[in-house]
């Protein structure tokens, strides 16, 4: 009996052991390591290129020797050692680096909250010194630099992307406009005339009845709603991707806006007639823009490099293929207009504590700022991947095989070009001409004042997200229903109150407060 | 023998029964499929798939010319067969002497390990002792933190149990050491547990994710479902919405066509090797589940 324990107790020993030096794997083997392993042991060589580690979060994750990569190291002297995770597992991947204390030596903070926390614990690098002589940092963010919440004690600890996200335009089908004898509309009632025609002037000519005046969807965010609501004064996809205001001191939702109501039978006006899309509570994003992509809405009201440019002409299946202009609906209140753009502090771009050479990571960002820099991020390497056509005007070709997304890619083109990014970034410069005007009128909108919070507050944690769908819900209520409106909107703004929102507000104000 | 009519009646009901079952496993599968061949645009309105919609299989020419993929393909299948195999050993070793009634302790070893079903270290702890063990980076980060599995082990335990004692007994007579007894007796007569938890073994680490993530920064190790997901999400919304104008790329393949491209992919495997095992599972599972 004994015998038999001892060798089942020494069988299962043996197999730990076995299990033990099988995962072992001597330390060197571990070089690759995201973590500060190349920032531990890079050495500052004057000659030598400055090897540093970098946690990139997106989708991509291309062979360490893409060329991209080995550019960039080219032009910075540098021997990079990148991590690739996905947005959806960046959280977890950065904490468990945290908790490992291998940081990489460059990587994002998502949050404000997190890149504070990694400040008050040492665990981010004091660039001060390194930036005062970064040409491309001081050109694009020096204005700004010190208004990031972690650079507020006068030393930089955070950077942070200068370009802005794009605001929203009224993408109207200017091919449909001829055919239906329309001009393109300039406020609320001529645009319903327009939606009205595009419906039921059979637009696309198939003799069907198979158009829809405006698709949307609210599942993902409000901006499809954007110009509607902002013509009414009312900012909708703001930081947070929330309808948001100040109303006499005190921050709270946009649908308590006083033209909130107003703004809502303008869109019971469009669902009711048929002439906005009846699925817009429920169809996936991608789904509402299959429906332009396939020519069966004629107005969509979403950022314009997206309709004009991006998908412009390979999405489209029409033949020929859509052409746009973009309206400026005027409402009540006599602007056409949208939520004010503020600075984009999130995400942080921060160096670690444990980063052997600070200023060999600021010369990197340094590099992805500027115009060629954010040209290689971005195109690829000239000559490789494109040729510019007209570099001053922004045309360029790109190069077969890499023409094909999935071979650039591979190649580490736009994988890193959303690292951090200048004021200008490529995409901007290589618009095409309506492209750049639909941008530059979509900023020159964006004039609502709206309370831009940077800072995390408990409520937001507790009720953020369940508000969020509470706003939605409503909006969907009360577009749909055929019962009392006024009735109906009263109990959804108790429902919101009751569902953290006054809570929400209570913080949300004293948050907006303390920023100041 | 002329069956009655309540036999007939009955034996259609069943027949009904059992072929909407038949279909409500098989359609899915069938839909994914054929989703991923037909043509994404007119995909992308919706419907039931008994057959594509236009033939199109640009999302897999998109997804198979990865040269990454094959790489991925690889390590995913690596660490299945090591995997499985370390994780069937391991726990047979010690399934075998929780089995037996004669170990002293066997109650207290039998809820420590029930224990670490209901509690586990978390991500980060484990994590460190991963990093400690300086495991980050290596093939068997893979394979060793997730190894033994107790669910795993409480079924072949009952299993061993189900055996007659008189068996060890005689080969031990015959001189038979705990280790032949195990190697040479039990685990031959024990085929269908071995299947149905090599499947158990097989499955996860096949669909395995996470540590794939956590645990592997260098490409050249990423597994298959990594991979896969981001590839997904790389053709998908994001660069929809951050295209390059002029680029061909996955213009022509929607983000639904691609997640049914992804889908059959990774699974298609899998579901080639389940029904050789098949017929082991259900013996398996129940013998080891009736014993308490």
């Amino acid at each position: 009996m004994k015998r038999i324990q001892r060798i089942i107790s020494a069988a299962l020993v043996a197999v730990i052991a076995f299990t033990m030096s099988a995962c072992g794997g001597s330390p060197s083997e571990n070089s690759g390591s995201s973590g500060a392993s190349a920032g531990q042991t890079a050495s500052a060589s004057a000659a030598g290129p400055a090897e540093l580690s970098m946690l990139v979060v997106g989708d991509n994750s291309p062979p360490d020797t893409n060329s991209v990569l080995k550019e960039i190291e080219n032009k910075t002297n540098s021997s990079l050692k990148v991590t690739y995770v996905s947005l959806a597992d960046s959280a977890s991947k950065l904490n468990t680096l945290i908790a490992a204390k291998t940081l990489p030596d460059i990587f994002w903070a998502s949050t404000i909250s997190d890149a504070e926390q990694l400040k008050q614990n040492g665990m981010l690098s004091d660039l001060t010194e390194y930036v005062k002589d970064a040409k491309s940092i001081q050109d694009n963010l020096g204005e700004v630099l010190a208004s990031h919440p972690l650079n507020k004690d006068g030393k930089v600890y955070a950077l942070f992307n200068a370009d802005h996200d794009y605001a929203q335009n009224m993408n109207i089908r200017t091919d449909w406009l001829k055919k239906v004898g329309k001009e393109m509309p300039t406020d609320l009632d001529s645009l319903y005339d327009v939606l009205y025609a595009f419906t039921f002037n059979d637009p696309d000519g198939n003799g069907k009845n198979d158009t829809l005046g405006l698709g949307a969807s609210i599942v993902g965010n409000w901006n499809n709603f954007t110009s509607i609501l902002g013509a009414y004064g009312i900012a909708a996809n703001m930081n947070g991707l929330r309808p948001v205001q100040l109303d006499d001191g005190t921050v709270t939702t946009g649908l308590k806006h006083k033209n909130f109501l107003d703004a809502i039978k303008y869109f019971q006006k469009l669902y009711q007639n048929g002439v906005m899309d009846p699925d817009f509570a429920t169809i996936p994003t991608m789904d509402s823009f299959g429906k332009l992509w396939n020519g069966k809405v004629g107005a969509f009201d979403f950022q314009c490099p997206g309709p004009t440019n991006n998908w412009m002409p390979s999405r489209y299946t029409e033949n020929p293929v859509p052409t746009f202009d973009f309206a400026a609906i005027k409402g009540p209140t006599g602007q056409a207009a949208q939520g004010k753009i503020y600075p984009s502090y999130t995400p942080s771009v921060v160096v670690s504590s444990t980063c052997k050479n600070p200023a060999a990571a600021v010369k990197l960002i340094d590099f992805f700022l500027t115009e060629d820099g954010n040209a290689l991020l971005r195109l690829g390497v000239e000559g490789k991947h494109f040729n510019w056509v007209d570099k001053a005007a922004g045309t360029y070709e790109m190069i077969k095989p890499y023409d094909d997304s999935t071979t650039n890619r591979n190649d580490g083109v736009f994988v890193y070009s959303d690292f951090i990014r200048p004021k200008i970034t490529t995409e901007r410069r290589t618009f095409n001409a309506q492209t750049k005007q639909g941008v530059e009128m979509a900023d020159a909108m964006c004039t609502i004042e709206w309370p831009f919070i940077y800072t995390s507050f408990e409520a937001d944690t507790n009720y953020g997200a369940n508000l969020k769908t509470v706003e939605k819900e409503v909006f969907c209520q009360l577009i749909s229903t055929k019962g009392n409106l006024e009735e109906e909107y009263k109990k959804a703004i108790a429902r919101w109150e009751n569902e953290g929102g006054k809570e929400w507000e209570q913080e949300a104000t004293a948050a907006y407060n303390s920023q100041k | 023998m002329k069956k009655s009519k309540a036999e007939i009646i009955g034996m259609i009901i069943n027949g009904v029964a059992l072929f909407l079952i038949a279909f409500i496993t098989i359609y899915p599968f069938w839909h994914v499929l054929m989703y991923s061949i037909s043509d994404s645009q007119r995909a992308s309105a919706g419907g039931l798939f008994f057959l594509p919609k236009g033939l199109d299989i640009t999302g897999y020419e998109l997804v198979l010319k990865q040269p990454q993929l094959y790489n991925a393909y690889w390590n995913t299948i690596a660490r299945t067969a090591v995997g499985t195999l370390l994780s069937v050993i391991l726990t047979a070793m010690l399934a075998y002497p929780l089995s037996l009634s004669r170990l002293k302790g066997r109650k207290f070893l039998c809820i420590a390990i029930f224990f670490t079903m209901l509690f586990n270290g978390g991500m980060i702890p484990t994590y460190l002792l991963v990093n400690d063990l300086h495991m980050i980076d290596t093939f068997w980060a893979l394979v060793i933190p997730n190894a033994m599995s107790a669910y795993n082990l409480f079924i072949m335990r009952n299993y061993f149990q189900s055996i007659p004692a008189s068996l060890e007994e005689s080969a031990r007579i015959d001189g038979a050491n705990p280790i032949t007894v195990l190697f040479r007796i039990i685990l031959p007569i024990s085929t269908p547990t071995l299947a149905a938890v090599g499947m158990f073994y097989g499955v996860s680490n096949w669909n395995a994710y996470l540590d794939g993530v956590l645990y592997i920064n260098n490409n050249s190790l990423q597994i298959l479902q990594v991979y896969l997901r981001n590839l997904f999400s790389s053709a998908g919304s994001g660069a929809v919405l951050s295209g390059i104008q002029g680029i061909s790329d996955a213009a022509r393949v929607t983000e639904e066509t691609l997640k049914m491209v992804t889908i059959s992919v990774s699974v298609i495997p899998i579901l080639i090797v389940y029904p050789y095992l098949q017929k082991y599972y259900t013996t398996g599972i129940t013998t080891g589940a009736v014993k308490g």
